[in-house]
C-alpha cells in the first residue's frame, strides 16, 4: 500500500511584504520529489517550512499524519530529530568532534542515541568507514559530504531532504551523488525530497514540484 | 554520546581558549583558597595560645612584645620583674590563677623556659613519654623541638645564654630530660620546660635570696571579668610591671596583618572576576564562530533546553578544572608554608583538612561560571535557526 508521507496543502510564509505561495503537493513512500525552481523563488524557505525549522503562518504541512502548524517548538525539534535527516549545501559538522562522534551526535540530538552499529554501516555502506576516527576539518569535499548523507540518515529517517546537493559539482560527481542519495534513501526506506535548481536533475525525477 | 561529552570535546577543540580561561580561574581559586586556609590556621593558632589567659604581667615595655615574647615565644622579652612582686599580684582577689615564666636561655634556637606543672595545666598538655621535671636541671620537652633534635627521655643537653643559636653555652649545668610532650598545636610544641630553679642556678654561681629573685612574665587568669577593667590599670600605675591583655594585643596584630590580607582578598577577587570574564569572552566567542554548528544541532533535532544545557555545562566544567587545580595549588602551597610556620609560629596547616571556606569558594566559582555563561547561552538559544542555516549556505 502505498501511504502518504509528505502533504502541503494552502501553503504561504510572509517575509514582511512579501509574501511567498507554495503550490499544493503531495508524495508517498515510493517516488522521490524534486522540488525545483530557481533562485529567490522560497526554495530555502519551504525546506525549512517542511523540517519544521521555520514555523508554518499559514496553510498546512502534514507529515506521517502529523500536522507541523500544530506543533510547538519543542515537538518540532522531536519531531524533526526523529523523522527528518536533512542535507545541507554545505556540508557542516560539529568541529570538535570526529566523524563517528558526529553520527552518534546526530543520534543523540535525534533521540536515538548510542547505535553505533548503525553509525558504522552508514560509514561503510558511504565508503568512508577509515574516516569515523578522523576530525571533519581533515576531510576532503566529496567525503565531507558522503559524512553529511550518511549524518542524515543516522537516526532512520521517514525523510531524507536533500538541499541543493548537487549545484556546485560538475556533471561526473553531480551523478555520483544523486545516485548515492537515491540509493541510500532506498537502502534505508526514506523518501527522497531534493530542492534544487540544478537542471540536470529533471529529467531523474518523475515527481516534480516546480515553485 | 551526551551532553557532557560534546561540552568535554568542546572544550578541547579549543585548548588555547580554554587553557586562559582555565589558568585565570585556577589562579583565583589557589590564591582565595590559600587565603582562607592561612587565615584560619592564623586565627586558630593565635586563639590557641591565649585561652586560658586574662593577662600577662611582665616589664614595661611594648604591650604587643611582652605578649609575643611572653605568650607565643616569638620575640625577646621586655626585661625581668622581680619575683615578690608577681607573688604580691598573685595574692589579689580577683585573681584565679598565674603562670610565672623565666626564660631567656635557648637549646639550639629553642626557649627554654622555667615555669610550673600549671604551665602544662593551662594549655592540657598530655605527657608523650616519660613523666614532668621535679628536681632543678630535669626538663620536658615539646614535641617539635624532641622531633628536631632527637631528644629523648634521658638525654642531656645544656642550655645557651640567649635565644641565638651561637650563643654562649652554660657548659656547667646539664640538663636531662625526664619527659616529652605530646603535640598540641600550641607554643608548648616549641619550648623546653623546667623549674624556675633551674634558670635562677644556671645564672647565678650562689644560691640567691627570694628577694633577689626574678622571672620574666607572669600569665594571669582573673575570677570575673571585673578583673579585666581594674587590674591592669592597677599594675600600670602602681607598680614597675606592666599589664597587657593578650586579646587586645592579638586583635591589635590581626589588624596589621589584616591590610595584607586585604589586598590579598582584593587580588583574589580581581583574579575571580577575570576568569569570570575570561569565560563570558571565550564563551561568546566560541560561540559566534559556532552558531552554524548550533544551528545544525537544532536541524538534528536538538531542543532548546539541550543547547542552553551544553553550553552551560561547558562553563561549570571550566570552572571544575579551575577549582580543582585552585584547590590542589593552595594545598600543596600550604605543606610548603606548613614547613616553615609550624617551626617558627607554630601554625599548622592540614593538606587534606577542607575548610568550610573553601566550600563557599567552590560554590562561588561555579556561580561566577554559570553567571558568565548565561548571557552567552540565553543569546545563543534565542538565534533564528532558520537564517543561521540558510546564511551559512550561501
Amino acid at each position: 500500500m502505498e501511504e502518504t508521507i509528505l502533504k502541503v496543502s494552502d501553503l504561504s510564509y510572509s517575509y514582511g511584504s512579501e509574501t511567498l505561495r507554495f503550490p499544493d503537493f503531495a508524495c508517498d513512500s515510493n517516488s522521490h520529489l524534486l522540488i525545483s525552481g530557481n533562485s529567490g523563488v522560497g526554495k530555502t524557505t519551504l525546506l525549512h517550512l517542511l523540517s519544521g525549522i521555520r514555523h508554518v503562518q499559514k496553510g498546512s504541512v502534514e507529515i506521517l499524519g502529523s500536522k507541523l502548524e500544530e506543533m510547538n517548538q519543542s515537538e518540532l525539534d522531536k519531531f524533526r530529530g526523529q523523522n527528518l535527516g536533512i542535507i545541507f549545501q554545505q556540508p557542516g559538522f560539529i568541529k570538535s568532534l570526529t566523524a563517528m562522534e558526529n553520527l552518534l551526535a546526530a543520534q543523540y540530538f535525534g533521540g536515538k542515541g548510542g547505535d553505533r552499529k548503525k553509525a558504522e554501516g552508514l560509514l561503510a555502506e558511504l565508503g568512508i568507514p577509515e574516516k569515523a576516527n578522523e576530525k571533519t576539518q581533515a576531510l576532503s569535499g566529496g567525503e565531507r559530504q558522503r559524512l553529511a548523507i550518511a549524518r542524515a540518515l543516522a537516526c532512520n529517517p521517514a525523510i531524507l531532504l536533500a538541499d541543493e546537493p548537487t549545484s556546485s559539482l560538475d556533471d561526473g560527481n553531480a551523478q555520483i551523488v544523486y545516485e548515492l542519495l537515491v540509493s541510500e534513501a532506498d537502502r534505508n526506506n526514506a523518501l527522497l525530497i531534493v530542492v534544487s535548481h540544478d537542471q540536470r536533475l529533471k529529467s531523474k525525477f518523475t515527481n516534480r514540484v516546480s515553485l | 554520546m551526551n551532553i557532557f561529552k560534546i561540552s568535554f570535546k568542546n572544550i578541547l577543540g579549543r585548548p588555547l581558549n580554554a587553557l586562559l580561561t582555565i589558568i585565570m580561574l585556577t589562579m583565583g581559586v589557589a590564591l582565595t583558597s590559600l587565603l582562607i586556609m592561612v587565615s584560619a590556621s592564623f586565627d586558630e593558632s593565635f586563639k590557641k595560645n591565649i585561652r586560658g589567659v586574662d593577662m600577662v604581667v611582665g616589664a614595661k615595655g611594648s604591650p604587643l612584645q611582652l605578649i609575643l615574647s611572653a605568650v607565643y615565644q616569638i620575640d625577646n622579652p621586655t626585661g625581668n620583674i622581680p619575683k615578690k612582686e608577681a607573688d604580691k599580684l598573685s595574692k589579689n582577689p580577683m585573681v584565679a590563677e598565674t603562670v610565672q615564666l623565666s626564660f631567656g636561655d635557648s637549646y639550639k634556637g629553642r626557649k627554654i623556659v622555667g615555669t610550673s606543672h600549671a604551665y602544662l595545666e593551662l594549655y592540657g598538655a598530655k605527657m608523650a613519654d616519660g613523666k614532668p621535671w621535679s628536681e632543678t636541671f630535669e626538663a620536658v620537652v615539646g614535641a617539635t623541638v624532641a622531633a628536631e633534635n632527637g631528644l629523648n627521655v634521658g638525654d642531656t643537653f645544656y642550655s645557651a645564654h640567649g635565644a641565638d643559636e651561637n650563643a654562649e653555652v652554660h657548659g656547667d649545668h646539664p640538663f636531662t630530660v625526664t619527659g616529652v610532650l605530646e603535640p598540641n598545636g600550641t607554643v608548648l610544641d616549641r619550648l623546653l620546660l623546667t623549674s624556675p630553679q633551674s634558670i635562677w642556678d644556671v645564672h647565678h654561681s650562689e644560691p640567691i635570696s627570694d628577694e633577689e629573685k626574678e622571672i620574666t612574665a607572669m600569665l594571669v587568669k582573673f575570677k570575673n571579668k571585673m578583673g579585666m577593667i581594674s587590674l591592669p590599670r592597677m599594675v600600670n600605675k602602681n607598680t614597675n610591671m606592666q599589664a597587657a591583655l593578650p586579646s587586645i594585643e592579638v586583635n591589635r596584630l590581626f589588624e596589621l596583618f589584616g591590610i595584607g590580607i586585604a589586598t590579598l582578598q582584593t587580588v583574589a577577587i580581581v583574579l575571580m572576576v577575570l576568569g569570570g570574564i575570561s569565560v563570558f569572552v571565550s564563551l561568546l566567542n566560541s560561540l559566534k564562530d559556532r552558531a552554524y554548528e548550533i544551528a545544525l544541532m537544532r536541524s538534528m533535532g536538538a531542543s532548546r533546553g539541550k543547547v542552553y544545557a551544553m553550553i552551560i555545562i561547558e562553563a561549570l566544567l571550566l570552572g571544575l578544572i579551575g577549582v580543582f587545580f585552585g584547590l590542589l595549588i593552595a594545598h600543596v602551597g600550604a605543606i610548603v608554608l606548613d614547613s616553615f610556620t609550624a617551626a617558627e609560629l607554630g601554625i599548622q596547616f592540614d593538606l587534606f583538612a577542607f575548610y568550610s571556606g573553601e566550600l563557599y569558594l567552590v560554590l562561588a566559582t561555579f556561580s561566577i561560571c554559570f553567571l558568565a555563561a548565561l548571557f552567552p547561552a540565553v543569546k545563543t538559544v534565542k538565534m533564528d535557526v532558520s537564517n543561521v542555516l540558510s546564511t551559512y549556505a550561501n
